[in-house]
């Protein structure tokens, strides 16, 4: 297999994402009265941590050799909350539909979307609009779906028309220099990975 | 003193603020001569912003590329009195379009322009164009290649506006300077020589009026005809 960008490190990948979050740059200014004023400094993105199970020690090394080489390169990677595949309300195997973005609020974060009949989408479901990742905020269905607030605000360039992508929504991802760890244990020669990685755009 | 609309003095007093910082370059094409712009910002992604022209008061839109280009502007002055301050602006020597900017067109006295802009925390759009802070020229381009982890940047350093007040004047009282000037205006075409010319009433040679020298010493005439 070529390594071509993005890599697709986490199908088959025998662990989970125990951290998917929006990494914002803000800093924070309490004053005497209590108001705490804060500071932002720019569009968060997405940041995640993903450990494995316990592997035996060949398949160690096989999923050591792929994701150092990630690491190593800085190649990206498409990277997915483990435990947000599919909505929250439609669990299993079966196909989903992908949609489009029908309208953009003034606002820039709510947002109504074409083509998803029959899925009803919750909070904290995930959702790829365009070219990037964003997590809802409120719940919606129908077709077109009602208007939903989700986080964080649209990227620039964002339009109309853009595909929704509902089933294992993904960004880019690099994955954090120097946080792989796949150390084994010593007795059994069997152990985990974990690492980190953080959105990698433009 | 400088005064703000209404929507920038609320969104100031707001708990939540959204400042953003916009650097326009005009530079020089070095082969055409012709001047490139090329705008950075101090978020992600690259956008179109409204921006109030330093020259004319007037709201202009321009575009912007972010991705972490523009890393750091040093504190801005705002003083009384007519002194030239300078402003060190550090971004990020990778960026391709910085690259661009500082090494294929010629940044060297390139006019530099920052402005400072806030979003309003819900939409995260301008909530006015972005007001001018800092109006100058590229003084000096330093392209840090760090060492193996080391830092890297490209530093600019840059004079404000002020000091084209303190440039003198090279215009010289001369017929060439005139021609430059306008060009075919004969006024100044003895200017440098008409000094040392003598005019004389009448006609020439008649009538001429000797300067009277001094004679002997000090002046005295032949004193007691000795000297």
């Amino acid at each position: 297999m070529a390594l071509t960008e993005p890599l697709d490190l986490l199908t088959g990948f025998p662990g989970w994402s125990t951290d998917f979050a929006l990494m914002a740059r803000q800093e924070q200014s309490r004053h005497a009265s209590g108001r705490t004023r804060v500071k932002d400094f720019g569009q968060p993105i997405w940041r995640g941590q993903w450990q494995s199970k316990t592997l035996s020690s060949n398949t160690l090394d096989a999923l050591r050799a792929r994701i150092e080489q990630a690491m190593i390169s800085q190649m990206t990677f498409t990277a997915y909350q483990s435990s947000r595949c599919r909505p929250i309300k439609h669990p299993g195997a079966g196909l989903l539909p992908a949609g489009t973005l029908n309208a953009i609020g003034d606002d820039d974060q709510t947002v109504r979307v074409a083509g998803l009949a029959g899925i009803s989408l919750s909070i904290g479901d995930m959702m790829r609009i365009g070219s990037s990742l964003y997590r809802m905020q409120e719940a919606a269905s129908g077709n077109p779906t009602g208007v939903f607030t989700i986080a964080p605000h649209l990227w620039p360039g964002t339009v109309t028309g853009q595909p929704v992508i509902i089933s294992k929504p993904w960004c880019l991802m690099t994955i954090d220099p120097g946080s792989l760890s796949a150390s084994a244990d010593p007795r059994t020669g069997r152990g985990s990975i974990s690492f980190s990685a953080t959105e990698s755009r433009g | 003193m400088k005064s703000y609309s209404a929507n920038t003095v609320t969104a100031l007093a707001a708990r939540r603020l959204l400042p953003r910082d916009f650097l326009w370059i005009v530079a020089r094409d070095r082969v055409t001569g012709e001047t490139v712009n090329v705008g950075f910002w101090s978020d992600l992604a690259n956008v179109s912003a409204l921006v109030i022209d330093p020259e004319t008061g007037a709201a202009v839109s321009r575009d912007f590329y972010g991705s972490g280009s523009l890393i750091q502007i040093s504190d801005i002055p705002s003083i009384v009195g007519v002194s030239v301050e300078r402003v060190t602006v550090t971004m990020s020597q990778l960026h391709e379009k910085v690259q661009e900017a500082i090494r294929l067109y010629d940044c060297k006295q390139a006019r530099i322009e920052v402005h400072t802009g806030l979003l309003d925390p819900d939409s995260r759009k301008l909530v006015d164009p972005a007001e001018p802070i800092f109006v100058g020229f590229i003084d000096q381009i330093e392209i840090r290649t760090p060492t193996e982890n080391e830092d890297g940047a490209a530093i600019l350093t840059c004079a404000s506006g002020t000091q084209e007040l303190l440039r003198s004047n090279p215009a010289t009282r001369s017929h060439a300077d005139q021609q430059v000037r306008a060009p075919g205006d004969d006024f100044f075409r003895d200017a440098a020589v008409c000094g040392d010319w003598d005019h004389y009433w009448g006609a020439v040679g008649q009538n001429k009026v000797e300067t009277a020298k001094p004679k002997g010493l000090f002046g005295w005439g032949g004193f007691l005809g000795i000297f």
